[in-house]
């Protein structure tokens, strides 16, 4: 029963970060349609400067740490696609092109980190320290807190696309790019701000996920990957497809983890989500057609 | 004068679709355009509203040039594109639909007054304010485009073949509701394939032959 407790809160708050990570995936998707293969780069990129500010460089504590890195990583965000994604948009075959861009991006960022930061792996201190105990259930504070903090943001996010009117211009552009355009909405300003939206959600994972997977040059590559499934096993573009996929694939992983070891987790998540797909092939919640 | 276009020259890539339109619609006109499939209707609307770019020409709108304005900047002026295809917001409600409609800020400040007279102009609207757009019939979806056109605050109307799938009697409600929406002072052009149609509703009307103007068929 203990042990269950366990893999539950584990699953759980694994679940929760991968959600966060994933919608920002998603996120961009769903306005702009482009596959952001630098979204793993980036998260290591948020991880490298939460070192520097935590330990590296400055000696913040880590909470403030990611209070900087917000507003810093939004605009990294839009940066990256006014630079990357923008020039190549008017483009006919724009939909390949930005693709490859953000492929080369990612390689673009994993050698700059290689080239200031070197190849050996180096740790990002928790959030918080100690264990909790919750009756019998033991657990780290850090996990309490990264489940907490990860359904704030998840939570965050979703008020704000069904409540802000900027949010609402999100979703519309998501559905029709063009009735967006008709009814005022400056759908650049959409694409920029979905990457800007991206880039933090990719640093809040990276901080509450890199105490336990550590930062290296390459070490996006792995999230990245686990995010794109979550992406397709929800139904590429919906955001409530990415909360039921994420949560899921999280318990399966505490469940792999637990009785086989964490090197399974990949074959088993392929494993459902191949099965999933051949029952719905747009994935749980996907109504993608273009 | 609203509307003014002289000699405008609109591409697809290498495809030259309109070849020298010219042509002027007056303030709180009722414009019909008239053509037959392929003939670049649409395109010229399209063109006005800022969804493709022209190449040559120059369109003004009450004395302000306005080419190369995007779709914003034109419904910021008033200028509102209601397409052929609809261009719903689908899994969003139709309440949903009608307020991003008012998403500018100049018609925000008016969405309650806007949103009064979409319902009293489309009871059925009210009645379906809760669905998502996705599911309306073809009538109803419609009425939800010029609704949500409407509720932009617009002061001059590009609406495309509004009967495009409907049963003729809708077509002739749907004909009235456009008359009704004029009758408040919104200046239309209204593109439809056949001039019976509109003939005894609208003040003037253009016809357009492979991208031109052809000779008034009617005036
Ligand atoms: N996005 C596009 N790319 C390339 N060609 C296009 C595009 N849109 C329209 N065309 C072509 O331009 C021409 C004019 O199209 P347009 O849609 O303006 O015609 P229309 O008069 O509105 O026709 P319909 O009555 O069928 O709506 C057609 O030959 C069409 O195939
Ligand atoms: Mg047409």
């Amino acid at each position: 029963m203990q042990q269950v407790l366990e893999i539950l809160v584990s699953g759980l708050s694994q679940g929760a970060v991968y959600c966060v990570f994933a919608l920002g995936l998603s996120l961009v998707y769903g306005t702009s349609r482009i596959l952001n293969f630098a979204h793993g780069s980036m998260y290591m990129t948020a991880a490298y400067l939460a070192w520097l500010l935590t330990a590296g460089w400055l000696t913040l504590p880590v909470g403030v740490a990611l209070l900087v890195l917000v507003p810093v990583l939004f605009l990294f965000g839009v940066g990256v696609e006014r630079l990357v994604i923008r020039p190549l948009r008017p483009h006919a075959n724009w939909k390949t092109a930005t693709m490859m861009a953000t492929l080369g991006f990612a390689f673009v960022l994993d050698n700059l980190n290689l080239v200031l930061f070197g190849p050996t792996s180096i740790t990002l201190a928790p959030l918080v320290e100690g264990t909790l105990a919750l009756g019998p259930v033991v657990i780290s504070r850090q996990s309490a807190v990264t489940l907490v903090l990860a359904v704030l943001v998840v939570a965050a996010l979703q008020v704000f696309l069904t409540h802000s009117a900027f949010g609402r211009a999100m979703r519309a552009v998501s559905q029709d790019m063009t009735g967006a355009e008709m009814v005022g909405i400056r759908v650049g300003r959409v694409y920029a701000a979905s990457f800007g939206i991206s880039a933090v959600l990719a640093g809040v994972a990276a901080v509450l996920l890199s105490p336990v997977y550590l930062i290296s040059p390459l070490g996006g590559w792995a999230p990245f990957l686990k995010a794109f499934v979550i992406v397709v096993f929800g139904g590429l573009g919906s955001t409530q497809g990415v909360l039921y996929a994420a949560f899921i694939l999280g318990l399966v992983e505490a469940v792999v983890v637990a009785e086989l070891s964490a090197s399974w987790t990949m074959p088993i998540w392929f494993l459902v989500l191949l099965t999933v797909l051949m029952v719905r092939p747009r994935g749980l919640l996907g109504s993608w057609g273009d | 004068m609203s509307l003014e276009i002289r000699d405008l020259h609109v591409f697809y890539g290498d495809f030259h679709v309109l070849h020298g339109v010219s042509l002027t619609v007056e303030e709180g006109q009722l414009a019909g355009v008239i053509g037959a499939n392929g003939h670049g209707k649409s395109t010229l609307l399209k063109a006005i509203c800022g969804l493709v770019p022209v190449r040559a020409g120059s369109m003004t709108y009450r004395g302000e040039r306005i080419n190369g304005l995007s779709a914003p900047d034109l419904v910021a002026r008033g200028i509102v594109y209601v397409a052929e295809v609809r261009h719903l917001f689908a899994q969003m409600t139709v309440r949903e639909n009608l307020m991003l409609g008012a998403y500018l800020p100049r018609a925000r400040k008016a969405a309650a007054r806007n949103l009064d007279q979409v319902y009293s102009l489309y009871p059925r609207l009210k009645e379906r304010e809760r669905q998502l757009a996705g599911t309306l019939s073809g009538g109803e979806a419609q009425m939800l485009a010029l609704g949500r056109g409407l509720m932009s605050e617009a002061a001059f109307m590009a609406i495309d073949e509004p009967s495009l799938g409907l049963a003729p009697g809708l077509t002739a409600t749907m004909l009235d509701t456009i008359q009704a929406i004029n009758a408040r002072g919104i200046t239309i052009l209204l593109v439809e394939q056949s001039l019976a149609l509109i003939a005894d509703r609208v003040h003037a009307v253009h016809e357009i032959e492979e991208g031109r103007i052809a000779a008034l068929a009617h005036a």
